[in-house]
This record gives structure tokens, sequence and C-alpha cells, in this order.
């Protein structure tokens, strides 16, 4: 009977149907962009020159760095706020009077930094100015904000229901002018600044990350423009940083710059030999309307705990200087640095990792016992840990920092 | 509900698409069928007949005749499915979920420490949290477990009991029983929500302290705005089970068995939910129906993330487009020997 | 096997090789039936002999795997939905929401018909629960039905609109002999209306007092069809002989092509109201139906010529069609419920 294959027709169109509309949104995406033509050094100057202070966003986040998911912790956990990224911490790193900034590698701590690269997240931005910042972290029926605004700097978690309220020093007018001088220096990057009052200084704005990538950009990367692409509907240009090492895991960072306005849209780190990105940070949305004022108010609801303390004028750490922001976390002590450009290795030295951090159950299980003690290999960086204590990272193979730690 | 109001007069548009080539031409073919055999054995009928009363053979029947009547067909469905005790213990059961939780917050005063579902530690603080605890309960499992009972007896209960082959012989027809069965599921989709909705509001304001509601973001709205938010909520929670109620009705159209199509639903919906909690299989995440079940909390933040909604809807629609047409091609195609 | 007086119009059920097979086994086998307008139509055959399934097919609830089949003239099931409204029907028994009450299911299954009047809804099902009987019991839950009452409600299903054509499946079924006789009644009433009415049953008292027409199904195909006259008639008709010459009297007999029975053989309630004076009589059959006879076949008149030159002393001579019964014995095999 013809009649009845005719009735499974729609069934077998639908599917059809839906993967066209599916494969649509690529193409659409991939289909030229037209935009005037540049150099990479010209759209490199067009990012640094960057005007961008207000904006409202969303911001993707995933990682794939081969590392195992971790349990979700909760987002209540209020170490969470590693995650923010120094910009969260960031009374802690200015001014070193935080718990979490004396040890910086906390179990805890260290346990949902790994959490968040190893989840997908989507983070809202809001920046109004260089006084005015809000970031929210949008986490499954919770919500952590850092919300800047002036001298007043608010974390709040629903989850806990914590918040903490943070006095930054001097009148307003001290960051603010360091904002702007920072925002129209070509050089990119003060390292005397706050970060976190930095514009979109959190880790997980594109512009921070892209401001890391390219501030230690040197002949051993080769620059490039790949194919103008779209970014939140915005056209940009792709510049790509391909390191012209081999020691290094990093195979290829790209980074989208608006078109119009030089703003980082988007940016992936591809490592050596991988096709698919192991970090994509990048706007889904975008608008550079200022956001309401409202957005920049907060006041704890009922029931919150409020924590208060006041931050004294900033004294401020020179940043170990690399291509990559991970490594960092680990600011406080000494630390060194050997090897140059992509393949550095930040060392630090023994008594640097408490001994529980590596009993943790969760970091336990990310740890891999090595001959030179404990060692995390991802996609992109690895960390070696030595019995006694002293740390090795960098976006290396494990071998170099076995090399680099025999070698003290 | 009348007929003549119906905005699907134009006869046949219910109708299998496959069943009447040209969508008018059958019921004017009605007619003249009994037109033209009118001399014959119908006009004997005696007036007295039941039949015989005003059921338009005389002048203007052709017209009244052609037109299809669907939403006489939908009360119908809906009057069987409320009247029905399994109905009204299934919400019952719903809105006692929130009932239970704002009489056990307020017996033992638990609620501190972030321990629980989310949102429980803030009823004490403001009732309406109330239904957004209840509604982070019954989400991944209550209610997918009463829409997996409704959506799975659609066409199986019929079958069961055999008045599958009444409506068909009426002739409901088949995509038109088809439609109605799955709004009549949609509906009470709405209706299981509104139960935890109404019950957990009910619940929240009688034994808490109302007030300006703090959003995830720890913004602060008043009473009227997160109730307006709450309904949203809700016809988020609405829109995710759409889904798994298209998906009820395909499985309730392969078997005669109306307690297997409900179980296998109800076990689709659980194994959506452990699919998407495992990481190996984040390719699938964003395909299961279940997906954004939980991303209501979306529309608890400041300003409110559309995001979820629209990619919640998108996704719920597909899986009805999917199941939809696999349900019309298996009931179309199926031999009713029940 | 054609029963269609030739002044008939066309027939109100037609069927053309429909064939049903259901994986393996095939339920209903290149059926050919033909239900003329304004007949009650018996529907006869054991139980599984697949009546039920032709009936699914017909109201478009099956689909036939090869064949055709017409109702009202119209092609089913392409023209479902222009035929259906004016075919009542109770297919395998009554089936109704148990927790509805009567008036509510009727409600219920009028509704479901996209071009019923909502308008006269309540009239109609109060009219149909009142002809079968049951506006008593027209409030009560289903649940509290008893089997027969339940058939009632099933047949008052099928009478809520004016129908062409009533297609009755084991209408019987469940009733207490006071409720068959109402059934029967109603059945009678509704051709006396002119409605064709097509009923099944594996009863055969049933359809011989109702019907005009039958046929007789077996193991999913038709083996007889026609008038119920015309199905007695073609009974292979016997021939009995009340002869002293029991000897010679077969002889004749088998050479005209009969088939003689065995010496002594009382085949039939027939034969029974003779006496033994002349010994048990002697019987022979046709070899076929005398519809289907080839033309050499003897008439009754030639029989006894030829038993008389044979010498054969004929004391009586009958040729009995046998009882419809006999014949649906035949036609089925026996080892099923033949009589209630």
């Amino acid at each position: 009977m013809t009649r009845q294959w005719i009735r499974w027709m729609p069934a077998a169109a639908m599917p059809a149907v839906i993967a066209a509309a599916v494969l649509a949104g690529p193409l659409q995406a991939s289909s030229t962009v037209d935009l005037p033509h540049r150099t990479p050094q010209q759209v490199l100057a067009l990012m640094a020159g960057n005007t961008v202070h207000q904006l409202s966003g969303t911001v993707q986040e995933s990682a794939r760095l081969g590392l195992p998911q971790l349990p979700d912790l909760g987002p209540g956990s209020p170490g969470q706020r590693a995650s923010l990224g120094p910009g969260a911490s960031s009374g802690a790193t200015a001014g070193g009077t935080s718990a979490a900034a004396r040890n910086p590698l906390k179990a805890a701590t260290i346990t949902r930094l790994l959490g968040f690269l190893t989840g997908p997240h989507t983070v809202r931005v809001y920046l109004d100015g260089a006084g005015r910042q809000r970031v929210q972290v949008l986490d499954k029926l919770a919500e952590r904000d850092l919300i800047h605004n002036g001298t007043t700097v608010w974390t709040y978690n629903s989850a806990t229901n914590k918040a903490t309220e943070t006095t930054l020093p001097g009148p307003g007018m001290r960051n603010p002018r360091l904002h702007n001088a920072k925002m129209h220096n070509p050089k990119l990057h003060n390292p005397k600044l706050p970060r976190a009052l930095a514009p979109g200084a959190f880790e997980q704005t594109p512009s921070a990350l892209a401001a890391e990538l390219v501030k230690g950009l040197d002949p051993t990367t080769q620059l490039s423009l790949g194919p103008n692409t779209k970014v939140a509907k915005r056209g940009a240009y792709e510049l790509q940083l391909i390191p012209r090492t081999t020691k290094t895991l990093i195979g290829k960072v790209t980074i989208a710059v608006d078109a119009a306005t030089g703003l980082p849209l988007r940016v992936t780190v591809t490592a050596r030999g991988q096709d698919s990105a192991a970090v994509d940070i990048g706007f889904s949305t975008l608008d550079l309307a200022a956001p309401p004022a409202s957005t920049f108010m907060f006041t704890p609801p009922p029931g919150t705990s409020v924590t208060r303390r006041t931050v004294p004028a900033p004294k401020l750490h020179p940043h170990a200087v690399g291509p990559r922001a991970h490594a960092r976390t680990h600011a406080a002590p000494k630390v060194d640095t050997s090897g140059t450009g992509w393949a550095a290795i930040t060392e630090a030295p023994a008594g640097t990792v408490p001994s529980d951090l590596t009993a943790a159950p969760a970091v336990a299980r990310l740890l891999q016992p090595v001959p030179g003690g404990h060692a995390l290999s991802t996609a992109l960086f690895t960390v070696l840990i030595t019995p006694g204590g002293a740390l090795y990272a960098g976006a290396v193979p494990l071998a170099a920092l076995e090399q680099a730690a025999a070698a003290r | 509900m009348s007929g003549e109001s119906s905005p699907e007069g134009h006869g046949g548009g219910w109708n299998a698409p496959g069943e009447e080539p040209p969508a008018a031409a059958p019921y004017s073919a009605v007619a003249h069928g009994r037109e033209g055999s009118a001399p014959g054995p119908v006009a004997g009928l005696p007036s007295g007949r039941p039949g015989a009363l005003p059921d338009g053979r005389p002048a203007g029947a052709p017209t009244a005749r052609a037109r299809a009547r669907t939403w006489p067909f939908l009360a119908s469905e809906l009057s069987v499915m409320f009247r029905r005790r399994r109905t009204w213990a299934m919400l019952a059961a719903l809105a006692a979920v929130p009932v239970l939780i704002a009489v056990a917050v307020r017996v033992t005063g638990a609620g501190s420490g972030g321990e629980g579902p989310a949102f429980l530690d803030r009823i004490t603080h403001n009732g309406l949290f109330v239904v957004l605890t209840a509604l982070v309960l019954c989400t991944p499992l209550f209610l997918p477990l009463t829409v997996g009972v409704v959506s799975g007896d659609t066409l199986a209960g019929e079958a069961g009991l055999g008045t599958l082959r009444y409506l068909l012989a009426a002739p409901a027809g088949r995509a038109r029983l088809l439609l109605v069965k799955y709004v009549g599921t949609a509906v009470f989709c709405a209706a299981a929500t509104s139960a935890v909705l109404l019950a957990g509001t009910v619940a929240g304001l009688a034994l808490f302290p109302s007030g300006p509601v703090p959003l995830l973001s720890g913004d602060l709205v008043d009473v009227w705005t997160a109730e307006g938010r709450i309904v949203l909520v809700g016809a988020y929670v609405f829109v995710s089970l759409l889904g798994l109620a298209a998906v009820g009705l395909f499985i309730s159209t392969l078997t005669d068995v109306p307690v297997g199509a409900m179980a296998a639903t109800v076990v689709l919906a659980i194994a959506a939910q452990v699919l998407d909690a495992l990481p190996q299989l984040d390719w699938l995440h964003p395909w299961l129906f279940s997906h954004w079940w939980l991303g209501f909390a979306d529309l608890l933040r400041q300003p409110v993330e559309w995001t979820s909604f629209g990619n919640n809807a998108v996704l719920q629609l597909g899986y009805v487009l999917v199941f939809g047409a696999l349900a019309y091609g298996r009931f179309a195609t199926k031999d009713v020997l029940s | 096997m054609s029963g269609r007086p030739a002044h008939t119009p066309a027939p109100v059920i037609e069927t053309h090789g429909l064939t049903k097979v259901f994986g393996r086994q095939t339920a209903v086998a290149g059926l050919d039936l033909s239900v003329p307008a304004g007949s009650v139509f018996g529907f006869l055959g054991p139980n599984g002999s697949g009546k039920t399934t032709t009936i699914r097919m017909l109201l478009g609830l099956a689909n036939a795997t090869s064949g055709s089949a017409s109702v009202l003239g119209e092609d089913m099931p392409r023209r479902l939905d222009a035929v259906l409204p004016r075919v009542g029907a109770l297919v395998e028994g009554p089936a109704f929401y148990p927790f509805l009450s009567g008036t509510a299911n009727l409600h219920r299954l009028d509704a479901a018909d996209p071009h019923s009047q909502p308008t006269t809804r309540r009239q109609r099902v109060a009219g149909a629960l009142e002809r079968v009987g049951l506006q008593h019991a027209a409030a009560k839950k289903v649940k509290a039905y008893s089997l027969g009452m339940k058939q009632r409600l099933g047949l008052a299903n099928a009478l809520l609109r004016p129908r062409e054509l009533l297609v009755l499946d084991e209408p019987t079924n469940g009733l207490d002999p006071q409720g068959t006789r109402e059934v029967r009644n109603l059945v009678r009433s509704l051709a006396a209306e002119g409605i064709t009415v097509f009923v099944s049953s594996h009863l055969l008292a049933e359809v011989e007092q109702i019907c005009t027409h039958a046929a007789i199904m077996r193991a999913g195909q038709l083996v007889a069809q026609g008038t119920l006259a015309a199905l007695r008639a073609a009974g292979r008709p016997l021939v009995v002989v009340r002869t002293p010459d029991a000897g010679p009297a077969r002889g004749v007999l088998a050479a005209l092509g009969l088939v003689p029975g065995p010496a002594g053989l009382v085949p039939g309630p027939a034969t029974q109201a003779v006496d033994d004076m002349d010994g048990p009589p002697v019987t022979a059959q046709f070899p076929s139906a005398v519809d289907a006879a080839p033309a050499g076949t003897p008439r009754a008149e030639e029989i006894v010529a030829a038993l008389v030159r044979g010498g054969v002393r004929v004391r009586g001579f009958s040729m009995e069609s046998g009882s419809l019964e006999d014949r649906f014995v035949e036609l089925t095999g026996e080892g099923f419920d033949v009589v209630r």
C-alpha cells in the first residue's frame, strides 16, 4: 500500500528539516564577512586602541583541557570566587590581606578553580566607564555576582546567601584615572594597575585574556590574520598567534577583534596537534550601550550574611610574565621564571604547596604520580609538584618541567 | 466551545493530510451521497428516530455538515480527563509538594546552611520561595512522572479500554485524534504546573512572611514583580514538559498497554536526566529534552536572562515536531486491533 | 456464488480479493463480499474465522494487505471520513469509559465525529438511549453496567445519527433471551426503515431468524454467500428413495452421477419420517450444489424416470435441500458452537 509510506513522510522529513536548520547556522556564520583590509599589526593596534568602556554582554566560556569533570561542588562554596579570577579576589591580590591571597593554593581553592576550568560557564558582563562593573556568573539555580561601583566592590553568592563588601582605597577619583590611563595606553597593559579594577579585568572576558595573550608578543610568535568572522553578530578580524617554538603545548591562539571598536570579542586557545579549541571564551551577545545605572547598585538582600573589609592603598606585585593566566593563581610566594616566551616555566620554591593539597580527594583524582612528584597534565599546561612542595608550571610537556626540577 | 466559532471550520483542516486529498471534497460528497440516496432508505426513516432530529438533513445541511468541528471533541477530551479521579489525584499530589515543603520548614525551622534543594533556605525569609523550591523538586521528578502517566495513556489507554476503535469509527480521524490527545496532554501540563504554582504561593504566603523578593542576582523586587517572575517560571516549566508529552504520545501509539507506555515515558525522562549528568556525553546534552529543565532560574536573574527560555522553547518545539511526526506516522498506519 | 438479484443497485459493501496477513498468519484471504442494499446480512463463521478482522478493514481500523473494499459506494479506507458518519458500528463487543455515565460516554463518542451537530447532541443521545431501553440507567456509571447493558449502550452509540448501514459484530453477545429478542426486533425495525444491517455472528439461529442474506466464513475464506433461501438450496441436495430394491436403486443413482450413501444410513432429519416397512431408504447426494451444477446433472423427474426404467419399485421419492445448519456445518466443519 503506497499510502502507508506517505504517512511516514513527515516523520522522515522532520529530522531532515531540523538537521538543515542546525547546519544552516554555522554555514551562515562561516559566510564571508566583508571588512576593510588590515594587516595583523593594524588589527593589533585597533585592539590596543579599543575605546569601548560601556557594554553589556554575555560571555560563553568552555574549557576542554582533558581533565575529568569534577563533581559539581556547588556554586555555594565561597572559594569559588577564585573562579571569578583575580578580579573577584581583587582586594586580596592587591592588598595581600586576605587568607586566599596569603595561601592561594589552599586545597579547596584549587579544587574549585579546576572545577571551573573543566566546565562550561556563562557570564554576563556589564561595564559603564571605568568605575562601574558588574559580572554575573550564571550557575545552575544560582548566581555569583561581582558589583564594582566607584570605591565599593560587592560580591554576592545566591547559593550561600553571603556577600562581601570591599571598600577600595582613596576617593573614587583615583581608579577611574588609572582605568582611563590603561584604556588609552597603546601598550595595552600597565602592570602597575590593580588588575581587578581594569575594565574587563576578569579572566572571563575575552578582552582580559586577549590583553594577557598579546602582552608578551615577541618574535617567538607568528602573527597572522585568519578569515574575517562574526562574533555576537559583529564583524571581526581574527588574529592568529602561533608559537614558533615546538616546546610549548599551545598550538594556536585566535583573537577575534571587533572591526568597529577594536574590542576583543572571542579568544580561543588550541593545543598543539588539536583541531578544536581547548579554551574558548567569547561574547555570545554584546550591546555597546550603557547599562542602566541600577545595574551597579547593590544592597544585600535581607538575611544575607555580609562580610565587610577595607583595602589599604595597594602594594602591587609584578606579575609573572607568561602567555597564560592559569599559573598565576599562586602569585604570592616568590616565583621564578625560567625559559622564555611560550615555553616559559614558572617555578615556586619548596613549601609553596601545602602537603594537604595532594591528599585532597578531588585534587588527587587529577594528579598523577610521576617520578618527580605529582603532576597535573592538561591539554594546555602542566603542573609538577615535587615531594618537597615546590611547584613547576608551564605550557610545556611534563618532561620539560621534570628537567627544570632536576636542574634545581 | 461552539462549533460555529471554531477557527478550523474550513473542513478537513484537522484531518490527516494523506486521508483526504481534496480538503473540502469529502463532505460535499457526504451530502451528495445522502441526497442521492434520499429517495431510498433514508427518506423512509420515521421522524421519531433519534437521528432524524434536526441533524442537518433539511435545507442547508451540506454547508453545515462540511464544517469539521474539533473544539467539542477537545472539550470532550478535557472533560474525560478531568472527570477521572486519577487526574485529580495527580494534581493533588503535585499541590502537596509545596505544601509539605512549607509545613516542614515551618515546623522544623530548617533551611539554613545551604543544605537541601536550592532556595530551601530562603523560605523562612520569604514565602514566595516555597514555589521555587517546589519547582526545583517537581521539575526533574514529579512533573515528568505525571506527564508521563497522562501522555503515555493518551492512545494506549484508549486502546486498552477498547474505546479507540469506537473513536476511530465515529470517525474521529487519526490525525485529529492525535492532535486532540496532544493538546489535552498539554493542558494537563499547564494544570500540573499551575497546581504547584498555586499551592506553593498560597502555602508560602500563609505560613511565611512576604515582602520584597531577592532575585538570584541579589537585587530586590517587589512582591508583584516577583509573582510575575514566578508566573514566567511556570510558563517555562510548562514549555519544558511539552517535549516529554510528545515523546509520551509517540510511545503511546506503539502499544495497547497503557501502563507500559507510561512506564517507558517516565523511564525516558529519568534516563535523559542521567545522560545529561554524564560529562562524557556532553555532545549529546544540548539535544536532551531535559537539558534546560532547570534553566528556569534564568528568569530569576536581574535582568531576566531569556537565552535559556528561547533555547528550551526551540528544543521542545523540535521534540514536538519530530515525535509528533513519528506519532502520526505510526498511528496513521497502525492497525487498530484492540 | 453470486446471490445478488439483478435489480439491486450498487452493493452497500463490496470487497474484491480483500486479504489481511498478520505476520505469517493469513486472517482473511481473498474475500469477495457483496452486501446488497436494504438487506439484513448475516456474516457467519466460527470464532477466529476472520469476521472481526474483515469488519475492522471495512471500517478502516485495519489496513488490508491487498485487495479493495468499498462501503456505501465509496472506496475504503480512502474515503473513510465521508463513509463512517453514515455507518453505525458495534465492533468486537462494547467498550466504554467505565468512569463515565452512559450519557457521558455517548456524548464523548458523538463529539469525536467532526460532523455531528453539537446542538442536537443531547436529544440524539437521549433518543438513542431510549431506543435501546437504557433511559433509566443513563446517569449510571458504565462500570456499574452489566454486559447486556453495555451491549445496549454500544447499540445506542451505533444509532446516534441516522445511518445507512449498521455493522453489528456479535450484537447479542452477553444478552439474556429477553435482550436477544429485543435486539432482533430492533434489527428488524431498522431494516424496515431501509437501513442495511450487516450482522456478524457465530450463532446460526440468530442469523436464520433475522437475516435475508448471509455469508459464511471459514478460516479466513468466504465459503458461501447469498440469500438465505439460496444458501439453503445451495446445499448439495439429498435424494431419498423409498424402495424395497435397495441394490438396483443404488446402482441407478450411481450411474446418474450421484453419490449414494452407505447402505442403511439415515443421513438427516428429513429421512426420519420414513417408516421401515421397506427397510432403510436409499439416499444419494448430488456431487455439487444445484446452482453450480454442470449442465448434465439430472433433474428430480429424470431421476425418478431412470429409477423406474431400471426396474426399481419407487414407493417414495424426495429431494431434500437440507437445513441451513447442515449447510453451515458442512461448510465450516464441526467442532464449534453452532447452536447456543
